[in-house]
């Protein structure tokens, strides 16, 4: 049982970031705000998501779990206009999520929250850390997507490059040290991603000006970030590929 | 739904749960029978876990009849490893689009295993990718697009509207004025030209409609296979396919001969079935009955799920007797496998027919034997037609002989089959690789008896009401009672169909499990509960009317009731009937004097 009021961009962010990896989420909606983590089917990449307090309008009610379908609350999404406040209420008993938006109350079935993974988070402390700014990694994403379907993400001292080769082209991106906001690196770190995941995650972050990229030397990438100013923040973590030499 | 078992959960022992689920092996060492196929398992398991180099065989194929544990030594196998388990099973969309997003990106990816700390491939951290059943995945690449003729415009509204009345009242052509007023269907051109008639609004709609092209619905499983055979060459981490008939996959593509460690399970040992019978009875604190794990062990065949839901299903069963007679006895054990694969690979006709004497069963027990192993055994097209035509007549015979209980056609039928069908292969050298397969359509006929006997249960209940024999009330009424019952029909609620239903199921007093198959949900659902009390409440006055409900003039029921029961004082009164029931009303219902605000 509750009820939640929500600005409809912060609701679209949200979801956004959580469809790049799963279909069904898990949700848990407290007082303090929403919640939720979830693993990709191919058990590839993570998430970790978690709106404050202040991102919310309104809550009333008791923390509580519900299992959602994200692309039933996108096609609400698609009802909204930028600044509506849209209103989520649930009852337990009835198994029903009630989403209205201006005059449209839709009503949606939830999934049983029991039938969803809940993800065990590994510790992933990767040693280099670098804050790039969203519209240079898009542009690098953009570049790289036509030449490969995966992406070398490199850290050293001279700064932060995304490399992408093909079989005859190859793409780089390089952000030097003086243009990053942050940069803590010792030695040069190196490590391949799927380039659709790397690139659906950054699509999928739309507020926040610059992310924090955590890496290592094949292992998994953290990708910090924030949503709807400092009002929620997010983690994405994603496994490097496996390389044969 | 996906389970996306992460190693190491597939080992709590819930107290709760089905047998199965229970007893479930977590380690290789837990698995019964099959030693050598769980050797060979490890071993291949061993070339990943080892060193960085992939081993010669990515993936390991893992073959067997039902039940024997090849999906429960899969997780078992991850567990031991200390691997992920990524899992697609046959419920889930497999088409080549799932397989690439799923298993196609953990096989080349790390992964993250559910464990606190993060390991990768080289340390060990190995993802076990798992294709359950993939015998039951299609290889076309694109799926033929249904090619329908091309409907004439003519056609596709009569199709659409039945009759030129209903055209002309939806196209706005009423009036006799508005031309063309069409009065018969020959005046509609199969084309629309350049007609004026064209522009008219409903008009546009349906044109757009006709011009559409019908689509092929998207096959679940398309190109399904061959994202797989691309899959076991090139994955990186260790695939597991397990399936209850490699050929499909074989015959699809030479690579899951050669690339693919083959490991093949066979039935569960009867002495290795007592003993974890015996164990799984003991813990359970159940007496070890010895006629109930005898009747278990017999029925089972070497199928281990089968045995332990044999068990489970005759445990509330008050008695060694009524449990054994629960589980049918022993089946007699008739080796036609073996018994095929000589009348098959025997070309000469006496031969085949000498075996037809050794062995006693009725020719009709044989023929789906025969017909389903005959396409695998014939060298060649030739061989295939010429054994298929043998395999009629002996068909025709046997229908013959049950129809007008001749069964002195028995003894020519059994011999075209076997030896008629034998010599007609045309197989010149025999190479043992013959593999005989149980018969589909045998299996399915077993799959689904539970199921058929609730079909006829319902239909023998409902027969007297509807004035219909079973076999006519499967073949016409029972789509209907689909219709009626289903729960997501719109007009489910609606007063008319819930008086049909309860008056139904009052009339042939049908129970929760029946009205179950009927509605298509489980017999403890809510759903069910409400029909049933509906429908003994009937002989009291209905509730009173949702006020919110525009009031509905009483309808007449659709299907005539033989128990009509007075009605009771206090009842609405049975209403005069109405002309004909209609579901939506037209503008033409409405008085405009008679509406609000409407001209006086």
């Amino acid at each position: 049982m509750f009820k939640v009021r929500i600005r409809m961009e912060v609701l679209r962010e949200a979801v956004e970031i959580i469809s790049t990896l799963v279909a069904e989420v898990k949700l848990t909606v407290s007082k303090d705000g929403i919640d939720a983590k979830a693993v990709d089917p191919s058990h590839v990449a993570m998430l970790i998501l978690k709106l404050k307090d202040t991102a919310l309008e309104l809550f009333t009610g008791e923390t509580t779990e519900i299992g959602v379908d994200v692309e039933k609350i996108k096609e609400v999404l698609r009802l909204s206009r930028p600044g509506d406040i849209i209103e989520l209420q649930y009852e337990g008993g009835k198994n029903r999520l009630v989403v209205s938006v201006g005059k449209i109350t839709r009503h949606m079935g939830v999934v049983d929250p029991a039938g969803i993974t809940d993800p065990k988070i590994p510790n992933v402390t990767p040693p280099g850390v670098a804050v790039v700014k969203m519209d240079e990694l898009r542009q690098g994403i953009r570049g790289s997507e036509s030449i490969s379907d995966h992406v070398t993400l490199v850290l050293d001292a001279t700064g932060f490059t995304m490399h992408s080769e093909g079989e005859t082209d190859k793409v780089d991106l390089h952000i030097p040290a003086a243009s990053l906001s942050r940069i803590e690196v010792k030695d040069a770190v190196r490590s391949m991603y799927p380039l659709d995941f790397f690139s659906n995650m950054v699509k999928s972050i739309t507020s926040s000006e610059e992310v924090t990229l955590h890496l290592g030397n094949e292992y998994p990438l953290k990708i910090e970030f924030q949503l709807a100013g400092d009002r929620g923040e997010g983690r994405f973590l994603l496994a490097p590929r496996v390389e044969e030499d | 739904m996906r389970r996306a078992t992460v190693a190491g959960s597939v080992a709590d022992r819930r107290p709760v749960g089905l047998l199965t689920e229970r007893y479930r092996p977590a380690t290789l060492s837990e698995v019964v029978g099959n030693g050598a196929a769980v050797e060979a398992l490890r071993r291949w398991a061993a070339g990943w876990a080892a060193g960085r180099a992939p081993p010669r065989y990515r993936a390991a194929l893992l073959s067997g009849p039902p039940g024997v544990g090849k999906t429960t030594v899969a997780a078992a196998l991850a567990h031991d490893c200390g691997w992920g388990l990524v899992e697609m099973n046959a419920s889930e969309a497999r088409n080549r689009d799932a397989i690439d997003r799923i298993a196609g990106r953990a096989s080349v990816s790390n992964s993250f295993s559910g464990e606190e700390t993060y390991r990768s491939a080289r340390d060990g951290g190995r993802t076990l990718i798992l294709l359950d059943e993939a015998d039951c995945l299609s290889g076309r690449a694109v799926e033929e697009r249904t090619k329908s003729a091309p409907v004439g415009l003519r056609d596709f509204l009569r199709g659409r509207y039945g009759t030129v009345e209903a055209l002309r009242a939806s196209w706005s052509l009423a009036s006799p004025k508005t031309p063309p007023a069409w009065t018969s269907w020959e005046e509609i051109p199969q084309s629309p030209g350049r007609a004026g008639w064209a522009q008219l609004p409903n008009a546009r709609r349906d044109l757009e409609l006709w011009r559409t092209p019908v689509r092929a619905r998207d096959s679940s499983d398309r190109g399904g296979l061959a994202a797989i055979a691309q899959l076991v060459r090139s994955t990186r981490q260790p695939l597991l396919l397990t399936v209850n008939d490699e050929t499909p996959l074989v015959r699809y593509s030479p690579v899951f001969r050669t690339s693919v460690a083959r490991i093949e399970f066979g039935p569960v040992g009867e002495a290795d079935l007592r003993r974890l019978l015996g164990r799984i009875l003991a813990t359970e604190r159940r007496s070890p009955e010895g006629p109930v794990v005898d009747a278990v062990v017999a029925r089972a065949r070497g199928d281990v799920r089968a045995a332990l839901t044999d068990l489970e299903a005759v445990g509330p069963l008050p008695d060694v007797a009524t449990q054994v007679a629960a589980l049918g006895g022993r089946d007699r054990a008739t080796p036609f496998a073996d018994f095929v694969r000589e009348v098959l690979e025997h070309p000469r006709y006496y031969r085949a027919v000498e075996i037809r004497e050794r062995i006693d069963a009725p020719p009709d027990d044989l023929l789906p034997w025969i017909e389903e192993n005959l396409p695998a055994a014939a060298s060649g097209p030739v061989g295939r037609h010429a054994a298929f035509r043998a395999l009629a007549r002996a068909e025709v015979l046997l229908a013959r002989a049950r129809r007008y209980r001749q069964y002195g056609l028995w003894s020519y039928a059994g011999e075209i089959l076997t030896g008629g069908v034998g010599a007609a292969l045309d197989r010149t050298a025999t190479d043992g690789a013959l593999r005989i397969q149980f018969p589909a359509f045998l299996a399915g006929m077993g799959r689904n008896r539970a199921l058929r006997s609730l079909r006829r249960e319902t239909l023998t209940r409902l027969g007297p009401v509807l004035h219909l024999s079973v076999r006519k009330g499967s073949e016409t009424m029972l789509p209907v009672l689909f219709q009626l019952f289903d729960p997501g029909r719109p007009g489910f609620d609606g007063p008319e169909a819930a008086r049909t239903r309860s008056g139904l199921l009052g009339a042939a007093r049908l129970e929760g499990e029946q009205v179950a198959y009927l509605m298509g949900v489980e017999p403890d659902s809510e759903r069910v509960a409400t029909e049933l009390a509906r429908a003994e409440g009937r002989p009291r006055a209905p509730p009173p009317p949702d006020p919110e409900e525009t009031p509905l003039p009483p309808r007449d029921l659709v299907v005539a009731l033989p128990r009509e029961s007075p009605a009771p004082p206090g009842a609405i009164p049975a209403a005069p009937p109405v002309a004909k029931p209609r579901r939506q009303r037209i503008l033409g219902d409405y008085d405009p004097a008679a509406e609000p605000g409407g001209t006086p």
